[in-house]
């Protein structure tokens, strides 16, 4: 029974994404219904087993690769984000995308991918990470392949980028389970030096390769250009910094012990630090409304990356708090985006304006997005930041300096 | 049926039918077509009917009369298996794609004989267990696929196939002196009798330059590249399915299932691999020409097989004989692809290709998805024997060298997508757009590509039976 279920939350997307391959393309409500009702059902699923502790594993390849799941408190949490996100992104692009001539293909690649990411979430075999991490290429690669004017382009530097980190991640794996003697996640505890120190930094390059930090961003802010505008709200805005953040706190907390004040610890604020403040600068000059989010978006994994580089309670519970908040504003911030395209037919700030009375309800929620986004109180960004804040000023004053300056730029209201 | 009359069939069979094909070819093509696809079905077949008594770790055997110490002796061995599998699968695919493909041209009843009698020879190769009838059968895919990159008849053709066959046989001679060598130590030419023994190192290199000749590796790899004069199915064939394939084979045969080699070596091999790997890969990434391009890939693959195979951990083995399995079934789907685009838009140089994603979508979206299985994305199958490939490097303690092959394997990826850009994507150059391949043509990539997805989604059938085969390998320490 646990088993099943487990297996389900993986199967469930998968089998209904490969159906929506087939559904007659004359139909395209026959796709939103089976693609809502899809994600539903794994949203569900991802309600009902969140409170168990199930694992399940069932030998597969030999050579300690084993198919095996687990739903830990993390991964229980981490699974109902992906589910709920997607379950709204759905709701959204139904009819968002009603209208244009890929919106088939491009449900069965978001249910392919919630499937991929729902299995690395849940994946206890490094191996068996690996196969749902990179098969994500495959989808990501479908997603952006679906946008209006040419997207292969984007579509193949995104994959070509993403793949060379995943390829650093395989070599971590490998290193990983050859030190640790095995490739079960929740047997490894390593210690971070040496060798050890390796794997961490090429799995900690896997992470961030995910979850889009610099210097492995830049085909965000072309995706945001050439892709549907519902990819950005699932992918880089929610499901790839779930996992990435996900994983860089599986590994640091959990895999390898990570202590404050240790070289990698540095490493990893000082990538934070960096992502914040460079791509904060990147946002400020930009024109258009949507490479400006996903500027932002990259910004804010440096957050993520800075607390729980700290290695200190405060700092890790910031990340993950800040992880969960930023993927809730900003998939808002990029429908909105979607919604201002849609009714103004152009994202160009330089050609927008004045949208706040025809567009009440969104300028609305654009307002409390950005608020939160923007760390005001009392929406939920202010408490994760201060988190953060707290254990990097705690971990050395340049580490707070050099984000609060980031913080300063919210932003522009349209 | 007993397994060694199965095995009997799987080899004589399209030996014997490979030289009623001319005959037939007078008839009719039609005929001709049909009963050479069914000459490799019944080696597929028969090989596939071994696969239950080769996974239970049943070896048959059959051996006729000695003379001078030269039986015919085949044996049926797990490792013998997969790799019969493997090429007759692949080879049946191939043989359905050449109906269409080589319809329109001259000498066809030589095409299907010399085809049939490479896969033939390729099913004797691999299960002959005595040294002598396995370089005789080494021989008889040197001339077949002489006749084969020959098949033009063009002053380069010709050239390049003297060049070909040259370079091969150059090889198999050295291995012919290490074969005779081998005898003086042992006494003998059955593989089976010399298991265990520990071959001198100038043995090992002689035998070693008979496979990386054929192999097409680093620094005898030249011939492969110039062999892509050859038609597409051919070039598939010699690629994918069976003369590279040899070579790993041969070496998994000799030095893992046979004889104990040293470990420098097994270094040695490692490390002109690894430099195989990286200078192929760059080249793919220069040249201009599609099929020049998928040859270099394939030089560059075939060091992760070697790698595999010569780090002599299990995972290295059994990741080894996936590779051939995977790297076989994508390989033939991007040849048969590129000869698609070939015969379609007359040109192969990709500076005048462009915008084929519009015009032959079906066969572009095939293409993409065997080369993410080259490029080792799951849930391709690439994935798991690139996988198990570098980890043996890890175990083996050559961290360095295996960061050497994950550079191979990032240059895979670069250019693999800059040969899918310029082939389909952008605009159409050189004027008139070019159509579809025939229904057939398309459905062969096709099943290809689903199979090099099917290949990832059940690894657990092949890596079983590599598994069975890792138990007969004493030269894999454990």
């Amino acid at each position: 029974m646990n088993a099943t279920l487990l297996v389900l939350t993986v199967a469930i997307p998968l089998c209904l994404g490969l159906l929506t391959f087939l559904l007659p393309r004359r139909s395209p409500w026959l796709v939103s219904v089976v693609a809502i009702a899809a994600s539903a059902a794994a949203l569900a699923l991802a309600i009902v087993i969140f409170p168990n502790d199930f694992s399940v594993s069932i030998p597969w390849l030999g050579f300690g690769i084993d198919l095996s799941l687990r739903l830990s408190r993390m991964s229980a949490f981490i699974l109902l984000a992906i589910d709920g996100f997607s379950f709204l992104v759905s709701l959204y692009s139904a009819a968002f995308m009603a209208k244009v001539p890929s919106s088939r293909q491009f449900h069965a690649w978001m249910l392919l991918t919630v499937a991929m990411a729902s299995g690395a979430v849940l994946a206890d075999n490094l191996v068996l990470l690996l196969v749902f991490w990179e098969g994500l290429l495959v989808t990501l690669f479908g997603m952006i392949g679906t946008g209006s004017s040419r997207p292969y382009g984007t579509a193949i530097k995104a994959v070509v980028i993403v793949g060379i980190t995943d390829l650093c991640m395989m070599l971590g794996v490998i290193l990983t389970g050859h030190m640790a003697g095995t490739l079960t996640m929740s047997a490894i505890k390593l210690p971070v030096d040496g060798v050890g120190g390796a794997a961490f930094i090429l799995l900690m390059v896997g992470a961030m390769g995910k979850a889009g930090a610099m210097p492995f961003h830049s085909w965000i802010p072309d995706a945001a250009l050439d892709a549907p505008l519902p990819f950005m709200a699932i992918l880089p805005a929610s499901i790839e910094k779930l996992l990435g953040i996900y994983f860089l706190a599986r590994i640091s907390l959990d895999m390898f012990t990570l202590a404050p004040g240790t070289w990698v610890s540095t490493v990893l604020m000082v990538v934070g630090a960096a992502t914040i403040i460079l791509a904060v600068m990147m946002a400020l000059v930009q024109k258009d409304y949507k490479r400006l989010l996903s500027y932002h978006a990259i910004s804010q994994v440096g957050y993520m990356m800075l607390g729980i580089g700290t290695a200190l309670p405060i700092g890790i519970v910031g990340g993950l708090f800040h992880m969960i908040n930023h993927a809730m504003y900003k998939s808002c911030l990029f429908l909105t985006g979607g919604a201002v395209e849609k009714q103004a037919g152009t994202t160009d700030l330089e050609k927008l304006g004045g949208l706040g009375r025809a567009m009440p309800v969104t300028t609305v929620c654009f307002l409390v997005a950005a608020a939160s986004i923007s760390g005001v109180p009392p929406f939920n960004g202010f408490f994760s930041k201060e988190m953060v804040y707290d254990a990097a000023l705690e971990s050395g004053w340049i580490f707070y300096a050099v984000p609060s300056s980031g913080r300063s730029s919210p932003p522009h209201p349209s | 049926m007993g397994r060694a009359a199965i095995m009997l069939i799987c080899v004589l069979v399209p030996l014997a039918g490979a030289f009623l094909l001319p005959l037939l070819g007078r008839i009719s093509a039609r005929l001709r077509n049909v009963v050479s696809l069914v000459l490799v079905l019944v080696s597929l077949v028969c090989s596939l009917l071994l696969v239950p008594g080769a996974l239970r770790g049943d070896i048959a055997t059959f051996a006729t009369g000695n003379a001078l110490g030269i039986s015919f002796s085949l044996r049926a061995d797990a490792l013998a298996v997969f790799m019969a599998a493997v090429s007759s699968l692949v080879g049946a695919v191939i043989m359905l794609f050449s109906w269409d493909y080589i319809s329109h041209y001259p000498h066809q009843n030589e095409y299907y004989l010399m085809a049939v009698l490479f896969l033939g020879s390729m099913m004797g190769l691999v299960f002959s267990s005595n040294l002598v009838f396995l370089y005789v059968f080494w021989e008889i895919t040197g001339i077949a696929s002489w006749r084969l990159i020959g098949f033009y008849r063009g002053k380069t053709d010709v050239l390049r196939a003297d060049k070909a066959f040259l370079m091969t046989a150059f090889g198999a001679l050295a291995m012919l002196i290490a074969i005779i060598a081998v005898y003086g130590q042992t006494g003998t030419f059955d593989l089976d009798a010399m298991k265990g023994t520990t071959l001198p190192w100038i043995v090992s290199a002689l035998l070693l330059l008979g496979m990386l000749s054929k192999s097409a590796t680093l620094p005898f790899h030249t011939w492969l590249p110039d062999a892509g004069v050859a038609p597409s199915p051919v070039t598939a064939l010699l690629h994918a399915a069976v003369l590279v394939k040899i070579g790993v084979y041969v070496y998994a045969r000799l030095f893992l299932a046979t004889f104990t080699v040293g470990a420098q070596v097994q270094m040695a091999v490692i490390v002109i691999a690894a430099a195989s790997a990286l200078v192929s890969a760059g080249a793919a990434l220069v040249e201009k020409d599609i099929k020049r391009i998928v040859a270099y890939s394939t030089i560059s693959q075939i060091a992760f097989i070697f790698l595999g195979l010569a780090t002599g951990s299990p995972i290295g083995a059994v990741g080894a004989l996936l590779y051939i399995l995977m790297h076989g079934l994508a390989k033939a789907g991007l040849f048969l692809s590129a000869g698609i685009v070939e015969q379609n838009a007359h040109t192969k140089d990709i500076t005048k290709l462009g915008g084929l994603l519009k015009t032959m979508p079906v066969t572009a979206v095939a293409f993409l998805g065997c080369a993410f299985s080259v490029m080792g994305i799951p849930p391709f199958g690439g994935f798991f024997s690139k996988y198990m490939v570098i980890s043996s490097a890890v175990d083996a303690g050559q961290t360095a060298l295996a960061a050497v092959y994950l550079g191979g394997a990032v240059l895979t990826i670069l250019y693999l997508f800059r040969l899918f850009t310029r082939v389909f994507l952008g605009e159409p150059r050189g004027g008139t757009a070019a159509m579809e391949g025939s229904r057939l043509m398309v459905a062969c990539v096709v099943l290809l590509a689903v199979l090099s997805l099917a290949g990832g989604l059940l690894v657990h059938w092949p890596a079983a039976l590599a598994h069975t085969a890792l138990l007969q390998m004493p030269g894999v320490t454990r």
